[in-house]
């Protein structure tokens, strides 16, 4: 079937897609920032003097927590400005959200940081057509996300993730998961060294994997790196989707193009 | 192999930059090689090493030095542990040579192993008295270490780093 969409609507649609998972991503995990921000960060302040004292401020991340509210009105108009601006606002949302001292440690906000780069990018030129910029919006999205996985993989070329002892603590004695229940009534101590190092050396090979990203065919990265989060959000939890959430619609919504391309 | 190696996306993407003007094409291109560039080093260079664990552990030369340190990717990085006691520990007990005594807490951390203080929802544990806060970050074979005091009141909590 020939596909018969302006490309401009093509645009909009990547867009909307990617968008939408960014938005899910970023307020999947609401109910535990009402808390935070809300509550702990205000009744318990806490002041460090390295941050600059605005980013210090509970007021100013409950504000930026909110503002990509403000993107909602790309699903309402098909106007390149409100595209534009909608990415600005995400963009400036999640650059100061991984900047203040109340969220910085929520990889989340640095994901979306650069998600929203390739986002921005795209509503700058949302009325490009020609195949060669087709060909960057995926190849783009491909490099941002063997970038990301490139910070996972190296920084784990130690041997505290090559013979699983941070796995080990964080994800199995720490866990309270139900599966991390069943495996520590399941095996003893050594044991569960022996799993948690298979978890991380798989891990390992997995990031590993996703950095070749750009090297490999487009429709399967497109295909295989968001099955993979899937993986990675049902062997952790699924509230780590605010963090690859928008890596997963940016990619699907790579798909979407790499498909219309093949029915034109 | 030419054949092949021109069919690899990257490779074809790169050939093409040249037919696009799409604005900001380029930069983006450049900006996340100079990352992946950046932490290709990691493994080998103590200087990019450094330079990490001073982001993680909130101690960069300066705020805007960290703020650009911030950006670059870094998900699961280093073995990571955080000590929490009332009392001033010794080496020997972060070396793991002496045990932990009883009160103090002692964990191991994905990155940005303060978060268990600076990101939850349980600071209202230490919003009084004094802690002594260590940090630890192992990678390959290197260890970084950094002491924090918090002190807690009913206003709210204060972190001081200690030389």
């Amino acid at each position: 079937m020939k596909s018969r969409e302006n490309p401009s609507l093509l645009n909009i649609k990547v867009f909307r897609l990617a968008a939408a998972f960014w938005l899910a991503g970023w307020y999947c995990k609401i109910t535990f920032y009402y808390e935070y921000l809300w509550s702990t960060a205000v009744r318990y302040p806490l002041e460090y003097s390295f941050f600059p004292f605005v980013l210090q401020d509970a007021a100013i991340s409950q504000t930026v927590y909110l503002l990509p509210v403000a993107a909602l009105i790309i699903f309402m108009t098909e106007d390149p400005r409100a595209y534009l601006s909608a990415s600005v606002v995400m963009l400036v949302s999640s650059l100061l959200m991984s900047w203040h001292m109340n969220t910085h440690n929520d990889a989340t906000f640095v994901v979306s940081f650069w998600v929203a780069v390739w986002l921005f990018w795209l509503a700058a030129n949302l009325k490009r057509a020609e195949a060669e910029f087709k060909l960057h919006i995926v190849v783009l999205a491909q490099c941002l996300c063997a970038m990301i996985f490139l910070g996972g993989f190296m920084g784990k070329l130690t041997p505290e993730y090559w013979h699983g002892d941070v796995f080990y603590h964080t994800h199995i004695i720490e866990n309270n998961l139900w599966w991390a229940a069943r495996l520590k009534q399941t095996f003893n101590a050594e044991q569960l060294q022996g799993v948690a190092m298979v978890f991380s050396r798989a891990v390992i090979g997995m990031e590993g994997l996703l950095v070749l990203s750009p090297f490999l065919p487009s429709r399967f990265v497109c295909r295989f790196a968001p099955l993979c989060f899937s993986l990675i959000m049902f062997t952790n939890t699924w509230r780590i989707f605010s963090v690859l959430g928008c890596l997963m619609g940016m990619l699907l919504a790579c798909l979407l193009l790499e498909n219309s391309k093949k029915n034109a | 192999m030419k054949n092949t190696l021109a069919r690899l996306p990257l490779v074809k993407a790169l050939q093409s930059l040249s037919k696009t003007s799409a604005p900001g094409t380029k930069f983006l291109y450049g900006v996340m090689a100079g990352i992946c560039l950046f932490l290709f080093t990691l493994p080998w260079v103590p200087r990019t090493q450094d330079a990490m664990v001073a982001k993680f552990h909130l101690r960069s030369a300066s705020f805007f030095q960290w703020a650009a340190l911030q950006l670059i990717p870094s998900m699961y990085n280093f073995g990571n542990e955080i000590w929490i006691s009332y009392q001033p520990l010794t080496a020997a007990v972060l070396e793991g040579k002496e045990p932990l005594s009883g009160g103090a807490f002692h964990g191991w951390v994905n990155h940005h192993p303060l978060r268990l203080i600076s990101f939850s929802v349980h600071r209202k544990n230490f919003s009084t008295g004094t802690y002594y806060v260590y940090l630890r970050s192992g990678y390959r074979g290197r260890n970084f270490y950094s002491t924090f005091i918090l002190k807690g009141n009913p206003q709210g909590l204060r972190l001081e780093r200690l030389p």
